[in-house]
């Protein structure tokens, strides 16, 4: 028999003391301190999304997979839409798959917390790790659909570029943007039901105001500058399209300010997240 | 050294924000008549302080919404404090629900490491720990099934098995017990019992007095979210029997009143009296107890049986007195009078019984009255008892002659 206290062979007895004020630092550390949570959520969204699924782990390349060819069909045979001389399936996937991530993550994380009241009752952990687990698994059905992307690249002869490169902060960018808005939201959604219902009509304006069945470029251009700063996903998958597909550089200013937007939506997503988590185990 | 200290402690809710709003109904009071006043909240806990030492096993016991549950809520950081100040010093794990933190999808295996991760534990912990874990709640055989297709007792025993091995520094423990095998249960306890002397600190909560007076050194008596009394078990919870009574006999008493005289027999009243002669509404356990049954016969009556039962607060019957076994025919002649039942030492446990008399004719098969649960008497902590009753007893210690 240990003693209490020792959570095992060389672990470090862990200082607990429970203060109700804490600064955002804390809250980072305590984050931190339950990192193995946080992935075991995750893989629990991802292992019961695809448990007794005949399909499995192939759902998370059918959706974009599955739009794409209908997209291609309709709007490249049929309504003959322009789109930069690049092959359609290229030019759409290329959209579909980050759309796919930001859509999924937004569906899972914002009801997450509501969805998992039953723990929130009754264990303490940061409660946040229950929406991140949310995108984050998301964002690993967004790394296995890219794989396919890959593939239809090289299918494409399309050739590789150091502008690839980009993708790293522009993914990063997304990340930031997907995770403040969920942080945001999913504790928006705890005080007021309503954002549940209200989301799927959302989701949908926005992929139409979102460069993903056309391009950017048919927007007149004296909008251009208002549609790129209203809607960082624009920015964002406009940068995707350029970099990968195109080989260009992304548009910088556009790209920026989508930045900065996101650093500011998640700082300010988990501190107002924080700051009503207090409340959420009296009202969920 | 404390681990635990509470200073002033409140939790206020507010009655209309149990439960969502939408956002019309947030606007619709925003704009129109803002009649957020005080008669809207309500505390759950009012500025309770007290300190809580390292090694400690203390008991949090109150009626029904005195707020218990608050406090171990709070201590396990479930739920956030609305005033004072709430300090714990190391880790703390609970077995407020065990099993609440299961998927129905995952298998046992992968619940182990999940709900171990919620409470607190590392990956490579509960590895080291998996193999006893699953020892513990004996489901070597369905370790690899979903939960969902667990029985409840299944669930409680993984939950328990796993939230038994966490190792923190301070274990919640609330009424989680209730459910699984007697056998299950009492390996729970000695599994609790095990830690606390171990050095554990433990906060136990529990409607059950002989566990409560059995695990803890410190008793807590809550009362509608204020701290009524502390200290030394007997004491508290002696205290707290008072307490509960005294609510309990206002009620009684308004019921007992029946106003049909048309009988050949009425009871009229049961007291209980101390040997000094004394009517009391509580004794002792192993406290000598005398019962008087007053009756009034309106005829003669050849050969009559009395009966006195006593049922505890789940209503199960724990005692039966009756005249029936007593041999000798007892017969009434018209008029008032009283029956005694002489008992050395009370045998029953601590708590709140009440009391069925009843008179009818030998043999009968109808009573010619019969008083349901009208009388109440409260047994307080007095001699140990551990187990179901107490059983009137003396030692004798000699050598074995050769």
């Amino acid at each position: 028999m240990e003693a209490p206290g020792q959570a095992g062979a060389g672990e470090p007895v862990l200082e607990n003391t429970v203060a109700w004020r804490e600064s955002l630092r804390a809250h980072l550390r305590e984050l931190w301190r339950h990192r193995e949570l946080l992935w075991l959520i995750t893989q629990r969204e991802i292992k019961v999304r695809y448990k007794q699924s005949l399909l499995g782990v192939l759902w998370a390349i059918l959706q974009p997979l599955s739009l794409m060819l209908v997209f291609t069909v309709f709007f490249s045979w049929f309504a003959r839409m322009q789109s930069d001389g690049i092959p359609y399936p290229l030019f759409s996937y290329a959209a579909l798959l980050p759309w796919t991530f930001f859509s999924t993550a937004l569906s899972f994380a914002i009801p997450s917390l509501i969805a998992n009241s039953h723990i929130i009752t009754k264990i303490y952990f940061p409660r946040e790790i229950v929406p991140l687990a949310s995108v984050l698994a998301a964002f690993l059905d967004f790394v296995i659909a890219a794989g396919v992307f890959v593939l239809l690249l090289v299918l494409y002869r399309v050739p590789p570029t150091w502008n690839l490169l980009y993708v790293l902060p522009i993914v990063a960018i997304q990340l930031a943007f997907t995770t403040g808005i969920c942080l945001l939201l999913s504790a928006f959604t705890v005080l007021y039901r309503d954002v549940r219902h209200t989301l799927p009509l959302v989701m949908q304006i926005w992929m139409f105001v979102t460069p993903i069945l056309y391009s950017a470029s048919v927007v007149p251009p004296r909008w251009r500058a208002w549609y790129f700063s209203l809607n960082p996903m624009a920015a964002i998958i406009d940068g995707y399209r350029r970099t990968v597909v195109q080989g260009v550089p992304p548009q910088g200013r556009y790209l920026a300010l989508a930045a900065l937007v996101s650093g500011v939506l998640i700082w300010a997503g988990y501190k107002y997240f924080k700051h009503l988590e207090r409340e959420f185990a009296d009202i969920v | 050294m404390n681990i635990i200290t509470l200073d002033k402690l409140s939790k206020r809710y507010r009655i209309s924000q149990l439960g969502a709003k939408s956002l019309r109904e947030e606007l619709a009071r925003l704009f129109g008549r803002s009649g957020n006043t005080g008669a809207d909240e309500f505390f759950a806990l009012r500025e309770v302080s007290c300190e809580i030492e390292q090694g400690e096993a203390v008991g949090f016991i109150g009626p029904n919404g005195s707020g218990k549950s608050t406090v171990l809520k709070l201590l396990a950081r479930i739920i956030y404090p609305t005033q004072g100040k709430l300090i714990v010093r190391g880790s703390v794990a609970s077995l407020i629900e065990v099993g609440a933190g299961f998927h129905p999808e995952l298998t046992g295996r992968e619940n182990i490491f999940l709900y171990g991760s919620i409470m607190g534990m590392r990956q490579a912990d509960v590895r080291a720990k998996f193999d006893r874990i699953v020892e513990f709640a004996e489901l070597e055989r369905f370790i690899d099934t979903p939960v969902k297709r667990y029985s409840s007792g299944m669930y409680v025993r993984l939950g328990f098995a796993v939230a038994a091995h966490i190792n923190p520094h301070v274990l919640l423990v609330d009424e989680v017990l209730a459910v699984g095998d007697a056998a299950f249960q009492s390996k729970c306890l000695q599994r609790i019992e095990e830690l606390r002397r171990n050095g554990m600190t433990i906060v136990f909560v529990s409607h059950d007095m002989t566990a409560v007076e059995r695990l803890c050194q410190r008793v807590f008596f809550l009362q509608q979210g204020r701290l009524q009394a502390a200290g030394d078990p007997q004491a508290v919870i002696g205290e707290y029997y008072q307490t509960v009574v005294f609510q309990q006999r206002a009620q009684v008493s308004a019921t007992a009143v029946d106003g049909r005289s048309a009988r050949v027999v009425e009871i009229l009243q049961v007291r209980f009296f101390d040997r000094a002669g004394t009517a009391v509404d509580a004794l002792a356990t192993g406290a000598p107890m005398i019962a008087r049954i007053e009756y009034q016969a309106h005829q003669a009556v050849e050969d009559a049986v009395f009966e006195l039962s006593f049922y505890a607060a789940d209503d199960r019957l724990h005692c039966q007195f009756t005249t029936a076994l007593a041999g000798e025919r007892l017969p009434l002649t018209p008029g008032r009078g009283v029956i005694e039942i002489e008992c050395d030492e009370l045998g029953l446990t601590p708590g709140v019984y009440k009391l069925d008399a009843l008179v009818q004719a030998r043999g009968a098969l109808t009573a010619y009255d019969w008083k349901r649960r009208a009388y109440v008497l409260n047994v307080l902590p007095g001699k140990r008892v551990r187990g179901l009753f107490y059983a009137p007893h003396q030692w004798r210690a000699r050598p074995l002659a050769d």
